[in-house]
């Protein structure tokens, strides 16, 4: 299912948008991982006087775990992991193509409603603060846009990759 | 052209005081307006919580109008949850003269101003008791108790102070938590206990009266701006008087309630006799509070009433 | 009058029409879900597509939910720290001498499995990578493999834990302890129905069986794996006795693989640790983004009152308890194939719930119908996760694998109607350990 094949001299743009997916992965992995964190100390905390019931456990568990669901979502897409509905015959591998395209356009099509929604989300959150860490809430919402942008770019060289391979020469 | 709706939002089922209230915000609405104008009025959480109604309110999409607890709306203004603080209030009359006084207007106007919605009326007088898995009569009996408290920090400050143990806990947890003992206690008015089923885990309401809720009727803003100035008046208007209506009401219903369920079997009523002493263990932590919020001239005239 | 400019019936024409158009064109389900609300949103003045980015983030801003990736991290901290070969090894001592044993053994190891991790989504995707491969190396068919994987893979929201049960709970004031307890033979008795499919398969195809294990073999081989074992014990218990709360519990449940992996049996580097963090990840954000748009999804069919419209007369059929417990499987069971199993809950829950009160269902055991419904959707074409997982894994289209996952479903449903019929198949163990919870 993963299929990034990288052409034998990759331009700088694929270069950077390379860098950046491996980017997300690392932030993805480190997000998992930092997860367990709050959780573990409100256990902790509930049983043994080691340290304080931290009021904000709950909440930042919340808000790393939302992050979490948003990079992993974006890193799907450079993958291609979202699941389909297969319904299709085996097609030409052109054929193929043509579905993959208009496929992508779907996917390009919401990553500008989270562009654009996602602005208007994150200036919503502009001058608020968390219940209870009192973190910015921007800091937050502004995953929307970013996913938007990001699938963008990762669903934008798809397309143009589909395209060279449906009217490019015969292979 | 047809006439106005406006969509309405409530938590609750059809017999909830605060569906009733909105019901008759509604009902006082068109009787003021004269001309017609539609409700549509969405129960039973179908569309979200109160923080998500709040939330549309303020974006003056999808929800236009409904009753919000104050500490929902913490994220547009921080002082909002002290409306509804622990120990802010002496008992229910207190709190109708602090609001026919109308001494939180600084409160609903930084609401308003933050948030882009209206506090019209303040619906809400259930008093707040713990219950729990095991009678509690003393302070003693609250030392290190595992309870519940709501996602605000002066919950947990005023809680811990008197001696408890306060807890997070999603809400949608609270009652698993309390029938496997992982908590032993949780917080709420009668109304609040019956809706969630809390008498189910937890039999003993525990009557120590540490708060006194309120329940503003809210009013989008950027609703009410699209609509004629006589509408908006009314709206007004009716939004005042649904309010006195709710908190007469849920007041009036609540030792009803309470009765009925005990009569029932499902619920034992603990009175508590220390609640004096638990006052004075919180009030420090209060006035710090107020102070931090800017609040302390409020405080003090809610003192004085 | 509802004041919005389309009617129920338009809104929820445009809904499904948009969504299953995207599907036909091959958008990810996620996105199509997300995509099929941008139409309403834009045609009603009362809604913006503000709502969609506040719907998916109030979807994600749940602490019960967070039980998820601890759950796919379990999964993926027992392969690479040696936990799940021990299993396997104890699956083959137990039943390795019978026919088809690598499949036998592949529905056991998801009891196992099942009794540690809540999510049927992490056992489709750990075991898929252990058994299809294998199975069609020792001569079974693929699209048998792939099915018998998926299939078994749905126990482990029905044995508990189970992550449909703690949204479940959380929602509908019903008792987790009392779900898990009521899960756990309803999910013996479907690995049973299972495990007689492999039977009969086997024996027409000829697949192959291993020697039988010494008892000494047998022996060591649950010697190794105790620790693991005590895994159930510790989560299931854990929340029985209060110590800590069921999304909690997929915590402690990460923190004893972590512990068993790195002191027990000592299998876990760094460059693991660091894929199995990594693949959690992907598998949780593919799986959980998709929660959210159909919760954005389910959001509009609730503000048009759609679901209500659709079962307005249902309370006027007349159904007894049997009646209206096979209408709830049903409708779960539709629901299902289109729908992941927690929006599913979230959407159409709410909406039975009056129903199952009204005809006197018990809570507990409306809970299990509607539970084994939806982890029979997990396998349901067109959006049935585990199998597109298996099938994704396998690298096949999905229609490969349908007819012999239909097959295995036939048994499979016959114990949920089972559970239908006789209350006490799910009531009995809570009666018998918690009666207290289940009034
Ligand atoms: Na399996
Ligand atoms: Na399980």
């Amino acid at each position: 299912m993963t299929e990034i094949s990288m052409p034998p001299n990759p331009s700088p743009w694929r270069r950077a948008t390379a860098a950046y997916a491996k980017l997300l992965e690392i932030l993805l992995a480190t997000s998992v991982g930092m997860l367990v964190i709050p959780v573990t100390l409100q256990i902790i905390s509930r049983y043994t006087p080691l340290i304080p019931s931290y009021i904000w456990t709950e909440e930042m568990a919340r808000f790393m775990f939302i992050w979490t669901i948003m990079i992993g979502a974006m890193v799907g897409i450079r993958e291609s992991q979202h699941f389909e509905v297969d319904i299709w015959p085996d097609l030409s591998r052109r054929s193929e193509a043509m579905v993959r395209i208009l496929a992508r356009l779907g996917v390009l099509a919401l990553a500008l409603v989270f562009v654009t929604a996602g602005i208007e989300f994150t200036r919503f959150a502009w001058n608020r603060t968390s219940e209870l860490a009192d973190l910015p809430l921007w800091l937050i919402h502004v995953a929307w846009p970013i996913s938007g942008v990001t699938w963008i770019v990762f669903a934008g060289e798809q397309i143009v990759d589909e395209m060279r391979i449906l009217f490019g020469a015969n292979q | 052209q047809s006439p106005i709706t406006l969509n309405g939002a409530v938590q609750f089922n059809d017999d909830h005081a605060f569906n009733r209230a909105l019901l008759r915000f509604e009902e006082l609405v068109k009787k003021y307006y004269g001309k017609p104008v539609n409700f549509t009025l969405h129960r039973n959480s179908s569309l979200g919580l109160e923080k998500q109604y709040f939330e549309y309110m303020s974006q003056g999409k999808a929800v236009d109008y409904g009753i919000v607890s104050p500490a929902h709306m913490s994220t547009f203004a921080k002082a909002a949850p002290f409306i509804d603080a622990p120990f802010v209030f002496k008992g229910i009359d207190h709190m109708n003269k602090v609001v026919e006084a109308n001494i939180l207007a600084p409160i609903a106007d930084e609401v308003a101003s933050k948030a882009e919605v209206v506090l019209i009326g303040y619906s809400g007088g259930g008093i707040r008791n713990i219950f729990a898995n095991k009678p509690l009569k003393t302070l003693a009996d609250l030392r290190g108790l595992k309870v519940r408290v709501q996602g605000a920090p002066i919950w947990s400050k005023t809680f811990a102070a008197v001696g408890m143990s306060p807890t997070v806990i999603a809400y949608n947890e609270i009652y698993n938590a309390i029938q496997n003992g992982v908590i032993a206690a949780g917080e709420n008015e009668a109304a609040g206990v019956e809706a969630m089923k809390f008498y189910e885990v937890a039999p003993h309401l525990n009557l120590t009266q540490h708060a006194v809720s309120i329940r503003p009727i809210c009013f989008s803003v950027k609703t009410l701006k699209t609509l004629p100035k006589e509408l908006q008046d009314a709206i007004m208007k009716a939004g005042k008087e649904a309010g006195d209506y709710g908190r007469q009401l849920e007041s009036s219903e609540e030792v009803v309630k309470l009765d009925t369920l005990e009569k029932a079997g499902k619920l034992k009523r603990v009175p508590f006799e220390e609640r004096d002493a638990m006052k004075k263990l919180a009030d420090p932590v209060m006035a710090t509070y107020a102070k931090e919020i800017g609040a302390e001239g409020i405080f003090e005239k809610i003192n004085v009433v | 009058m509802s004041g919005n400019v389309l009617s129920a019936g338009q809104a929820a024409m445009v809904l499904f029409g948009t969504f299953v158009g995207l599907l036909i064109i091959r958008v990810p389900v996620a996105f199509a879900l997300g995509l099929a609300c941008v139409p309403i949103l834009l045609i009603e003045p009362h809604l913006s597509l503000m709502t969609l980015a506040q719907e998916t983030f109030n979807a994600y801003n749940s602490f019960i939910l967070l039980a998820v990736p601890f759950f796919l991290l379990t999964a993926n901290l027992m392969s690479i720290g040696g936990i799940t070969d021990r299993l396997v090894a104890l699956s083959r001592s137990m039943v390795g001498h019978w026919p088809g044993s690598l499949a036998q053994i592949n529905v056991v190891l998801s009891v196992f499995f099942a009794g540690i991790s809540g999510s049927s989504t992490a056992d489709a995707a750990s075991q898929s990578k252990i058994f299809i491969d294998a199975q069609t190396k020792e001569g079974y068919d693929l699209s048998f493999s792939i099915a018998i994987t998926a299939v078994s893979a749905v126990l482990a929201v029905i044995i508990p834990p189970s992550i449909l049960m703690i949204v479940w709970g959380g929602l509908i004031s019903t008792s987790i302890a009392a779900m898990y307890l009521a899960g756990i033979v309803p999910g013996l008795l479907i690995a049973g129905a299972q495990m007689a499919t492999v039977h009969i398969y086997a024996v027409r195809r000829g697949y192959p069986t291993y020697p039988k294990d010494t008892w000494r073999e047998m022996c060591c081989a649950i010697w190794r794996s105790i620790p693991a074992l005590m895994t159930p014990f510790i989560i299931v218990g854990g929340i029985l006795l209060g110590w800590f709360t069921a999304t909690e519990s997929a915590c402690v449940a990460v923190l004893y693989s972590v512990a068993l992996s790195t002191f027990f049996y000592r299998e876990t580097g760094a460059r693991e640790l660091y894929k199995a963090l990594l693949d959690t990840g992907r598998l949780a954000g593919v799986a959980l983004f998709c929660v959210g748009t159909a919760s954005a999804f389910g959001w509009l069919l609730a503000y048009y009152r759609i679901p209500q419209e659709l079962l307005a007369n249902v309370s006027t059929w007349g159904m007894g308890a049997i009646g209206a417990g096979f209408f709830i499987a049903f409708c779960f069971l539709v629901v299902g194939c289109f729908l992941d199993a927690i929006p599913a809950i979230i959407i159409v829950g709410t909406v039975l719930e009056p129903l199952a009160k009204s005809v006197d269902l018990h809570p507990v055991q409306f809970a299990i119908i509607s539970i084994v419904s939806l982890a029979f959707g997990l396998v349901t074409p067109p959006y049935g996760l585990c199998l597109m997982i298996a099938c994704s894994i396998a690298g096949v289209r999905l229609r490969y694998a349908l007819k012999d996952t239909v097959i295995m479903l036939i048994p499979m449903l016959l114990v949920l109607a089972a559970l239908i019929i006789w209350p006490s198949v799910s009531l009995f163990l809570p009666r018998l350990i918690v009666p207290e919870m289940l009034k």
